[in-house]
């Protein structure tokens, strides 16, 4: 395994999520932090906020408002 | 051998190794134990230091029953110290080769020890270097730390390479953390707990911002439905007036039809007349609209001037007395003579030629001439015309007044004009003709109905345009809400997603902690009763506040009551069980692994061990109490390489055994 690499054990669990866009969003996430788990107070929120907004623009607002 | 393994290591000048020292550790998958066997301060111990220090730039194994401790004692090796004289520096360095079964990776660290008094040194370690054997070539890593933990990363080296006696004290008292520590360490939960704070933060940041967009949007569309409701109420009422107007209209011309065919030839001649009036009035009104709208414009010209009259006469004044001092028109201008002057001409055309005289006499012409501007002359042009044209608006202006008024009573006097008949038609009763005298109070009545209703009219022409206006101000105000609402939305939807997102999160860390859990409690047992020396299975148990218990058949034994040698091979099984489920498959690297085990159990524990971390090299640093007849007799099948330190006069050698 390499250092800058998600252990198996949480891959597996997230490739269990059945939703595309979460599963996707939360692997990105993983994949941001893994190499800034050493550092104190990493900088996150951009790259959150962006990836939110590619995730959350991918399904549209009316299947929001038919769920709401 | 699958997993990589240390195939060498070199030491030059560290410690009690005194020049260059190599020991080659290379195992195969059936024989993949090494022992290096030596005495207490055979430099044991620092064989295990050297690999730390070069790869992690760390010392692990301190020596305590050493005054003042290894980490005081210089690097270099203190044969090679004596000879330096104060202020002098010496340099070792630790190399390690690793790969699978050939070198494909060669870390080392330089070290320097200098001289800074008689038995004073100070020591220090350069960076971390690394080649990489690529094709046939050794090439230099400009990122070792990076290939290395890629290896054994810094997190969990401690799992991989360690002193056995110091894990005796492992599950002394505060164990559960020191455990608890350990499994986060080789199950990234760490890595989800901060996916799962900082999912945390964005989501309160998403809600934060979407407070500001919360909706007034029902508000405002009831708001622009009333609005509207309104002006619908207003328009209709403006219809029906305009109906009845028109309705009224109709009825006063049907009267005045029967007025016209009237028998009486004077009813007749008055109703013609009245229609006369009325179109007269008509054009009369018309007339009045342009009338009044030429004297606006009239006086707007002639006002211009009134307002400023006192000012234009005071300034007409000021260009009199101007002249009559001769200022007015000036003789000659200054920026001509500034001109002449430029040019080095005098005023009669002939050239200054540099004479001081004739351009002193221009100077002083110059300094004569008043400063007098092109505004000041043309003032003195413009100022009385405009007074003058000022005279001719302002009759203008009573003129156009004049006409309005005169309308207007023109207007007035046929108003009256058509009173007298209307009176006159009033009075008139008419046997055997049409009821003259109803039909003109009937007529009367409408007209006075007309005028009232075409009054409010323009009133309510004036409520429906205000009413428009609010109407538009509340549907904007609706739409700029529907706008923010939506924003909102999208907003809400973030919210939701990333909370979504936390819960899964918190919901892996949650099944991961206790699958890590699971997995190391079952590697333990797996472990524990294949190096144990007892004959019965133990159950191990980790419960969730990460307690350790082991089960004998005949019931739970409390860590406090094992055996030394118990614990250290619990010890043993967890350390194993941590570096197996870490996921990285490295070498391991135990010193005094059975130090504080006594004879018996220790050759049954040596006779579990080559199975102990199957296809991982295992190196053992042990004492000569450890390494016993009896347990070389069951290492033998096992072990790749056998070498015994040898130490003596500060300085040990390295022998095969």
């Amino acid at each position: 395994m390499k250092e800058d690499q998600v252990h198996s054990l949480i891959r597996e669990h997230t490739d269990d999520i059945e939703e595309d866009e979460l599963r996707s969003f939360i692997k990105e996430i993983l994949a941001h932090e893994r190499p800034r788990l050493d550092e104190p107070g990493p900088p996150f929120r951009e790259r959150y906020k962006s990836l939110v907004d590619d995730h959350v623009n991918n399904n549209s607002l009316s299947d929001y408002d038919n769920d709401g | 051998m699958d997993n990589i393994q240390i195939l060498e290591i070199e030491l030059k000048d560290y410690r009690q190794y005194k020049g260059e020292v190599v020991i080659p550790l290379k195992v195969e998958s059936e024989n993949n134990i090494n022992v290096i066997q030596g005495q207490n301060g055979a430099g044991k111990s620092n064989i295990l230091n050297a690999v730390t220090l070069c790869l992690y730039d760390e010392e692990i194994h301190i020596d305590t029953n050493d005054r003042q401790g290894l980490d005081t004692d210089p690097f270099v090796n203190l044969s090679r110290l004596e000879n330096l004289d104060v202020g002098d520096t010496a340099r070792g360095h630790v190399e390690i080769k690793l790969g699978r079964e050939k070198p494909q990776y060669i870390f080392k660290r330089e070290f320097t020890t200098g001289k800074l008094g008689e038995d004073e040194y100070e020591s220090d370690t350069g960076e971390l270097q690394l080649h990489q054997k690529i094709g046939e070539d050794w090439i230099p890593n400009e990122q070792p730390l990076t290939r290395l933990s890629e290896i054994i990363p810094t997190r969990v080296h401690k799992y991989f390479f360690f002193d056995g006696e110091q894990l005796n004290d492992f599950f002394d008292k505060g164990y559960t953390d020191r455990v608890k520590s350990a499994i986060l360490d080789v199950s990234h939960i760490e890595l989800l707990n901060r996916a799962a704070s900082h999912l945390e933060d964005v989501q309160s940041d998403f809600e934060k911002e979407s407070a500001n967009f919360e909706g007034k949007t029902e508000r405002k569309e009831r708001s622009y439905r009333e609005a509207k409701e309104q002006l619908e109420e207003l328009e209709d009422e403006y219809s029906q007036l305009e109906t009845d107007i028109e309705d009224a209209e109709e009825h006063k011309d049907e009267i005045d039809k029967k007025l016209s065919d009237s028998r009486d030839e004077e009813v007749r001649n008055k109703q013609s007349r009245r229609q006369y009036l009325n179109e007269k009035i008509d054009d009369l009104k018309d007339d009045l609209v342009d009338a009044r709208s030429d004297a606006g414009e009239a006086l707007a010209k002639a006002g211009m001037v009134v307002y400023n009259e006192d000012a234009l006469n005071f300034a007409r004044q000021e260009f009199d007395e101007m002249e009559s001092d001769g200022e007015l028109p000036p003789k000659i201008q200054r920026w001509f003579v500034d001109q002449l002057l430029e040019r080095g001409e005098c005023i009669c055309g002939e050239h200054l030629d540099g004479s001081e005289e004739k351009q002193e006499q221009l100077l002083n012409l110059r300094n004569e001439v008043p400063n007098t501007t092109g505004e000041t002359i043309e003032g003195k042009i413009e100022v009385p015309s405009v007074l003058t044209e000022g005279e001719d608006r302002v009759e203008n202006l009573i003129q156009q007044k004049s006409n309005v008024e005169k309308i207007r009573e023109d207007i007035s006097s046929k108003e009256t004009e058509l009173q007298e008949i209307s009176a006159f038609l009033e009075s008139k009763d008419i046997p055997d003709d049409i009821d003259v005298n109803h039909l003109e109070t009937r007529r009367k009545d409408l007209e006075s109905r007309i005028n009232e209703m075409s009054e409010e009219k323009g009133q309510l022409e004036s409520r429906i345009t205000r009413q428009k206006s609010t109407v538009n101000e509340r549907r904007e105000e609706w739409e700029e809400e529907m706008e923010k609402e939506s924003k909102r939305k999208v907003l809400l939807r973030k919210v939701e997603f990333v909370q979504n997102a936390k819960s899964k999160v918190e919901h892996i860390r949650t099944n991961i902690l206790n699958q890590v859990r699971q997995q190391t409690e079952d590697q333990l047992e797996e472990y524990y009763n294949s190096l144990i020396w007892k004959d019965e299975h133990f159950d191990i148990e980790l419960t969730d506040d990460y307690q350790i218990k082991v089960l004998s058949p005949s019931g739970e034994k409390a860590l406090g009551s094992l055996s030394v040698g118990e614990r250290q091979v619990l010890a043993l099984s967890f350390m194993a069980s941590l570096s197996q489920i870490s996921g990285f498959s490295a070498p391991i690297l135990i010193d005094t692994p059975l130090g504080r085990i006594s004879s018996d159990p220790k050759k049954r524990i040596a006779q579990n061990i080559p199975q102990y971390l199957e296809d991982t090299q295992v190196t053992f640093l042990m004492t000569d109490e450890e390494y016993t007849s009896d347990v070389k007799v069951f290492f033998s099948d096992h072990v790749a390489n056998e070498y015994k330190l040898n130490y003596n006069d500060e300085v040990t050698e390295v022998n095969p055994l």
